[in-house]
Parts: C-alpha cells; structure tokens; sequence
C-alpha cells in the first residue's frame, strides 16, 4: 500500500444530466488530516460518497492507497476506509455496544461471530471515543453528540486507515462540534489516520486541519494549507460573502469573520 | 358555503322522496290462468317442475339446473348463488321460484322490486322437499298432479322405513369432501335419508361441521358414505385413497367406504325416494343375501 | 426489557425457549378432538397400545403437530428476516405477494385439474409453490430499478401483486363451480389438515434448508437495519445480499403456504415478542424465533383442533384472533413512544 491515500484523477460524475463533478483531481497524502469546504451544491458530500463508493464516476478513477477502487472486493475496501455519516437511524434498538461492534463486520468470518479480539477492538475504540460507559444504552436514546462518538468509535473498530467523515458535526451544539473536532485530532495524532472531513464550519476545519480544499461548483477553487485557502478573496469567488480573517491567538490559525454578502 | 351544502341536501331528499313514492308495477293476476312462463333459480325447484308436467312453460333456469336432460336445454340465467337479475327481467317472467340459499338473497328481492312474481319455496330437508312438490304444482297451475307426484313419493319412502325397520342402525359418517372433512350433520337432507334408510348419523353436530380425521376416528362409525360435489372430477379412487390412510376407523378397516356413484343424496327434491332406496341398498343390501364384500 | 439481551443471558433464553417447544409439542399432541388420555398418547407414542390409537396419535396427532412446527418456525424466521431486510418492523412473511402467488397457484389448479386436490396428494401443493416462485420471478424483475434494490419498490410491488392475485381468486371463485371451491375458502384461512409422511418430510427438508440460509445471513441482517448505504461501507454486498435473504425467506414462506395456506401474525407477531426479549441481534433473534414460532403454532393447532370440537378452526382463525389484539398492543405501543 503507497503513501498516498486517495487518489482522485479527471473524476466526473453527474445525476442524470446534472454533472457535479467535472474532471477533478485531488491527492491525499496518508496521514494527513485534511478538510473539504465549499457551500451547498459545491460537490462536496458526492466527493466524499465517490471516495467510499457509494457512488460511481460517470468517468475518471479512485484508487485507494494505491488500489483501484472500482475493482476492490467489498470487503477489502470496508478494512481500508471508513464512513462516519452525518446522522443515522438504525430501525430496531440496538445498543451502543452492538453498534461499536459492528465496525468489525468486514473482518469476521462466515456467521458473523465475534471473537475475544474483535470485543477488545470494539472496547478499546469505545474508550479512546470516550463512550464507554454508555455501552449498554440503546442507541436511539443518546444525545446527538454522543452518537457521534459512538459512530466514531465503530469507524475506529473497523481498523480502516483512512476515516471519510461527511459534515459530522451537522446537527450538533457548540460544545459537542468542539468535542468531536478534538476527539478527531486526537485520534488523527495517535494512530496515523488519513482523515478527510466535509465540513461547514470554516473555523472548526481551520483549527483542526492541516490542509484545506475548497470546492466552488464541483471544481477545485482553492487547496493548500489554512492560511493559504483561507483569504478575503477566494472566499468571496466561493462563498459570496465579504469576510476578514485573523488569526486565532489559541491556535495560531487563520479565523474568518463573515462581515456582509458580496455585491458580485 | 352551508346554505349550498343544505340545498344539495333538501334537493337530494326531495329525488329520494319522489322515487320512494313511485309505484312498483302491479303484480300479475294469478288467480286467472296458470303462469305460461315460469323462471325456477333452484335446481330441486327445476326438477319439480319437470316432474308435474310444467317444463315446456319452463323459460329460464339456472346453470346447474341438470336433471332432468330436457332442462340444460332451457336458457340460463346464472348461478343459483349468483343469478342474473337482469337476464330474469329479460325473459319476462310471470312466475319466479326460487329456494332461499347463501347469496341469493339479493338478486331475489330485487326481481320482487321490479315488480316481478316471486314465491319463495324452501327445499332444504326431506320435509321440505316433499311440501315443494305440492308447492311448486299449486303455483304452477298442476295441483293434482303436484299431489300425486308428492304421494307417491312419500310412499315410497314409507316403504323404505318398513323395509329397514328390523334390521340393526348401522352407525354411519356422511362425508361431502375430505380436504378439509366436511360432514352431514343432523338436520341435513343427507343424514335425514341417512336415518330413514336404516342408519344412524354419528355426527351430531347441525349444518355441515368441519371436522378433523381424529373426530372422524373417535366416533367409530361402522360405514363412510362419500359424496362427490364435483362429479366431473375423473378419479374415482381419489377419496379412496384418503380414506384408507386412516385404518383406525372401523369403517376403513372393514372396507365399508362406499363412493356414492351421483350426487342423489345431495338433491332435495321429488327424487328423494331415489336416494332413499339407494341408501337403504347401500346399508343393508348385505343383510338380504348380497353376501359380505 | 431485554431480559435475554446480555450476552451471558442469551443461550440460557434460547434454552428456555427451546425448553418451551418440547412443552407445546407434548400438550398439542396430548389434546385432541377424541377422548384419549395422556397414558393412552404416551403409550402410543413409544410404540405401544392398540394400533388404532397409534394409528391417531401417530399418523394424524404426530404429524400435524410436526407440520405446525416446521410451518411456524418457518413463518417466524422469515418474518424476522423480512422486518430486517425491508427496514419495516410491521412487515410480515406475506408482505411481498408469496402467499397471494402460492393461493393463486392452488385456485388455478383447483379450476383447471380433473381431480379435485386432496390432503396428503403433493399436487396441489406443488402447483401452489409454483405460483409462489412465479410471483417471486415477477417480484424480481419489476423491483429493479437501474440495478439498485429500492426497498420501497418492493414493498409496494409486493402490495399489488398481493391484491392482483386475489381479484383472480376472486374471479375463479366467482365463476367457478361453487362445489369445486369449497376448499379454497378453508385454505385461504390457514388449513392444517393432515398431512401425509411424504408432504411432511417435503416441508420439513424446505423449511429447514431456508431456515439454515436465514441464520447464516444474521449477522447481515443486523448490517442491513442499519440501512443500505451504511451496510455497504461496512463491506456488505447489498444487493446480493438482500435479494439472497428475500429469496431464501420467501421460498421457506411459500413451502409453508404451499401446504398450510395462509396463517397469519405468526410471522409478525413471534419475531416482536423475541426482539422484546432477546434484542435486536438477529445472531440469537432469528434462532429464537425460528423456536417460538414453532411453539406458538403447535398451540395454536391444538387450540384449533380443541376449541370447538368435534367440529375444527381454521388455524388462521386462532392465529388473527389472538394476534389481532396483540397486534393493537404493540402499534399503540410504538405510537405512544413517538
């Protein structure tokens, strides 16, 4: 497996005859934490669904870690990457600890029985998350936020190292955005994970990521560190929005400030 | 937006007013002459008609009105659960006869609203059957005959209770199908011939009581009779075979599972005397000498 | 309110329910419309007695309580699996059209064949399970949309199919000799007549052949509540996987039909009650059911062959009027929760 997790070439992909991508390549470097901003329409949650298959390009290639990703075995794609989705809704009453448990179905065998080793998996992920005590609960009576955490901790179980996250923080209050952005951090830290996350909160992106791409119309408009991307002008062409940006004393990180929409 | 609502109302109550008030079109006077065109929307009524001499004014019957031959002739007008009203009123009746039976019901009563002649005969028991004779010739305008026909045959069923008066019941089960078990029960034509022609009904359940083979099995009966509804059904030995699953019932273990050869027993009606005396020959025919199967 | 839940509770609940099926077998093949006593059926059973009360007990007692195992472990199992695949804890094994397919099947055959079908001939059950994998054909072919499964398209599909098939029963009933469809009311209520050796080795092989699939699928059942496009990013085959427990369901739901007909709730009712009990995790819900299943109809048929005696219930009857009410139950329980 290469150093590069994902690779996107001249990738296209359109619902019906709506294209919303066009031609975009994207490289993402291992171990790497990387954020994907753009507003609504800008082709940013079918990049991530492209990334996981979900979807499949009208043209262009994926490859994943150095593998074709249209030609990956199921299974074998499920161990490399990983999904948190914005929001889920299991239709029966399983509980946090069932639904951990599940990250490990790609590498159980025939009748899906777990071993000692994939409990200890699923424990452990659900420490590091910080869910641990809500193991037994059902996981339709949790908090939005703790959800969260729990579907972080099924993605940790899945061993994959590449973890896609889709505007995670969607529904969630202050402090719980704050909570999951850090407990991704760490996470991203301590085990070397590729992390790409679609978000729509600039500042939180900012904060957390060290490279930031924008997205404006399914086309790449800006992509490098924070303090590149993040600048009055390709804000304004992207956004549609007069911003100032400051850094942030805490972090040391460009901080935008929305001030009025643009004229343009 | 009420005031709307409370015309179309009044509107309405009016035009169901006004048809309520129309007068059905007079009935036909029956006292003068015997009705020329006769419609019977039940088998046991058709045949009766035959038998006292009123099919030629016969005009319309149902799809399963067979006996006798001269009346699958004669136009159909449906079912006997479903009939037609509108080929009834097509062929403009002066006497309807209809049997009360599942489903009828309905069609009946609206030919009696469209101002047609409807008399109800019920013919379901042996009872029944022979005051249908007489029924059925009075309105047809053959009461003599309607009297003789009815006399004889209740002679000859008379002669068949004398005949078996000595010989021991001989416990039956009356069975109509087998998938599910569907029984005679008591107050039924077949188990009312049944005992008249020497057995006795080890169903006592009323009507025609769906049973298992172990209710079968747990009231020993000594002979099965089996009909067959549908006769057109080409394997004789079909009810044969189901039967001899089951040698823990006497009947079958002795051998005594007899296929009734035509679906008399089932037919209220003036050829009840007929089945009576196949029966009784069933029963009893080894008791005068026919020598043991 | 999982009792059975924890994962240390779970074998000593399938164990009690286990324990349950032994205890409905003995007390269906201890009742009966005649007048045996418990002595007289423990003695035939182990092969004493007279050959007439072994000829009860065993042939017709035995096999039917046999039958009613198979057929209610196979309605529960594959309700289970429908409730999982098709994201709907209110479906049921006749959701998708089977028992409409396999009642048609029969009426056509009953109609159009010279001998009017007995209990115990595989006929008429044959031409039932035909009538079944044709619907599932049809099923399969009209539900596809641009190769994805869309559950609600098979729901819906399943609907029609449903109520096109019994517009056609109608219509043969309506047309037809009434003394030829006699059977076919009887049948469309659940009929557990007595089956013979042949049939009974028939559905057992059927039923237990799906029931083996169902379980091997479990865990992919837990996958796909969870929704189509999360199961695929855990690295489960959707389509194949979902089409593969809808075919194995619905073959073990069309045996059963095939010879019973259509006993309702069972398949809805039993998988509810062992999720109350057991959770979710269809790794233990589905062998549960599978258990419960065959308990509930073995007392259902008794109840069927008892209650009005010497005269018998459809069992179908038993079923809706003891599942109806729970059925009430358990919606008005979901509506006070939402």
């Amino acid at each position: 497996m290469s150093a590069t997790a994902l690779t996107m070439e001249r990738l296209s992909f359109a619902y019906g005859k709506a294209p919303i991508l066009a031609g975009l390549d994207l490289s993402i470097a291992a171990g790497t934490i990387t954020g994907i901003l753009g507003p609504n329409g800008s082709g940013k949650t079918t990049l991530v669904r492209l990334a996981s298959a979900a979807l499949r390009p009208t043209a262009g290639r994926i490859a994943l870690f150095g593998d074709e990703l249209a030609t990956l075995p199921t299974r074998e794609r499920a161990r490399r990457v990983a999904v948190v989705p914005q929001e889920t809704h299991p239709v029966f009453e399983f509980t946090v600890e069932e639904i951990v448990r599940m990250g490990r179905a790609p590498h159980l065998g025939l009748l899906g029985l777990e071993g000692p080793r994939d409990r200890t998996i699923a424990r452990d992920a659900m420490e590091r998350c910080e869910v641990a005590q809500l193991a037994s609960r059902s996981f339709r009576a949790i908090s939005g936020g703790e959800r969260q955490r729990v579907m972080l901790a099924r993605a940790l179980t899945q061993e994959a190292r590449l973890l896609l996250l889709d505007e995670p923080t969607a529904f969630l209050d202050l402090r719980h955005r704050l909570a999951v952005y850090a407990l991704l951090g760490k996470l991203h830290r301590e085990n070397g994970l590729t992390v790409v996350v679609v978000s729509h909160d600039i500042n939180l992106a900012a904060r957390h990521c060290d490279r930031l791409v924008l997205l404006r119309c399914g086309a790449i408009a800006a992509d490098g560190s924070p303090a590149e991307v993040l600048r009055p002008e390709p804000i304004r062409s992207v956004y549609e929005v007069d911003v100032e940006v400051r850094t942030d004393p805490s972090s040391g990180r460009p901080f935008v400030i929305p001030l009025a929409p643009s004229g343009a | 937006m009420f005031r709307a609502v409370f015309r179309i109302a009044s509107l309405l109550g009016l035009l169901a007013a006004v048809f309520a008030c129309a007068k059905a079109p007079a009935p036909a006077d029956t006292k003068s002459a015997a009705p020329q065109r006769i419609v019977s929307l039940t088998p046991a009524l058709t045949e009766i008609l035959f038998a006292v001499g009123a099919g030629d004014r016969v005009v319309g019957v149902t799809q399963y009105c067979d006996f006798p031959p001269a009346a699958r002739a004669k136009p159909k007008v449906g079912g006997y659960v479903n009939p037609s009203v509108e080929s009834v009123l097509a062929l403009k009746p002066d006497l309807v006869l209809v049997s009360p039976g599942p489903g009828n019901r309905d069609s009946a009563l609206a030919m009696r609203r469209a101002g047609l002649r409807l008399e109800i005969v019920p013919a379901e028991t042996l009872e029944e059957s022979l005051a249908a004779i007489e029924l059925v010739a009075g309105y047809a305008g053959a009461e003599a005959t309607g009297r003789d026909l009815a006399a004889a045959v209740r002679a000859r069923l008379d002669a068949v209770a004398k005949r078996v008066a000595g010989a021991p019941r001989v416990a039956t089960f009356f069975c109509i199908q087998t998938d599910p078990i569907i029984a005679a029960g008591r107050d039924t034509l077949p188990s009312q011939l049944l005992e008249l022609a020497g057995g006795s009904n080890v169903v006592e359940t009323s009507r025609y009581p769906r049973l298992d083979v172990e209710a079968v099995a747990g009231a020993k009966p000594e002979l099965i009779l089996q009909a067959r509804m549908d006769l057109a059904s080409g394997d004789p030995h079909a009810e044969d075979a189901f039967w001899k699953r089951w040698p823990s019932i006497p009947a079958v273990a002795r051998g005594r599972v007899v296929v009734l050869p035509d679906d008399l027993t089932l037919r209220p009606g003036p050829r009840v005397a007929d089945a009576a005396e196949e029966l009784a020959a069933i029963l009893h025919g080894e008791a005068e000498g026919k020598g043991a199967r | 309110m999982s009792v059975f839940a924890a994962p240390n509770r779970r074998v000593l609940g399938l164990l009690i329910i286990g324990a349950s099926v032994v205890v409905a077998g003995a007390i269906a093949a201890g009742v009966g419309s005649s007048d045996l006593s418990l002595h007289d059926v423990a003695t035939a059973l182990l092969g004493g007695g007279d050959a007439s009360t072994r000829g009860i007990v065993i042939d017709f007692r035995l096999a039917r309580v046999l039958l009613a195992a198979c057929v209610g472990a196979a309605l529960a199992c594959a309700g289970a699996s429908y409730q999982a695949v098709l994201r709907n804890p209110l479906a049921d094994p006749f959701i998708l059209g089977v028992s409409g397919g396999a009642a048609l099947g029969a009426v056509i055959f009953i109609a159009i064949s010279p001998a009017s079908g007995l209990g115990g001939s595989i006929a008429r059950p044959a031409a039932a399970f035909l009538g079944a994998v044709l619907t599932l054909v049809v099923l399969f072919g009209l539900a596809r949309f641009r190769g994805r499964t869309e559950t609600t398209a098979l729901l819906l599909t399943g609907v029609v199919l449903n109520a096109l098939d019994s517009a056609i029963i109608q219509f043969f009933v309506s047309a037809g000799d009434p003394a030829r469809f006699q059977g076919t009311l009887s049948f469309l209520m659940g009929a557990m007549n007595a089956p013979s050796w042949q049939a009974l080795g028939i559905v057992a092989v059927l039923t237990g052949a799906g029931i083996a699939l169902l379980l091997a699928h479990a865990h992919t059942l837990n996958l796909l509540a969870l929704g189509d496009e999360e199961a695929a990013q855990l690295g489960v085959p959707v389509d194949r996987a979902t089409w593969t427990i809808v075919l194995a369901a619905s073959l073990v739901t069309a045996a059963a039909v095939a010879f019973t007909g259509i006993i309702g709730f069972v398949g809805l009712i039993v998988p509810h009650a062992m999720r109350a009990l057991f959770g979710p995790d269809h790794r233990v819900l589905l062998p549960a059911s599978a258990l419960a299943g065959a308990a509930t109809l073995m007392l259902a048929d008794a109840a069927a062959r008892t209650f009005i005696a010497p005269s018998e219930l459809p069992v179908g009857v038993v079923t809706a009027l003891i599942g109806g009410p729970f059925f009430l139950i358990l919606l008005m329980k979901r509506l006070r929760e939402s």
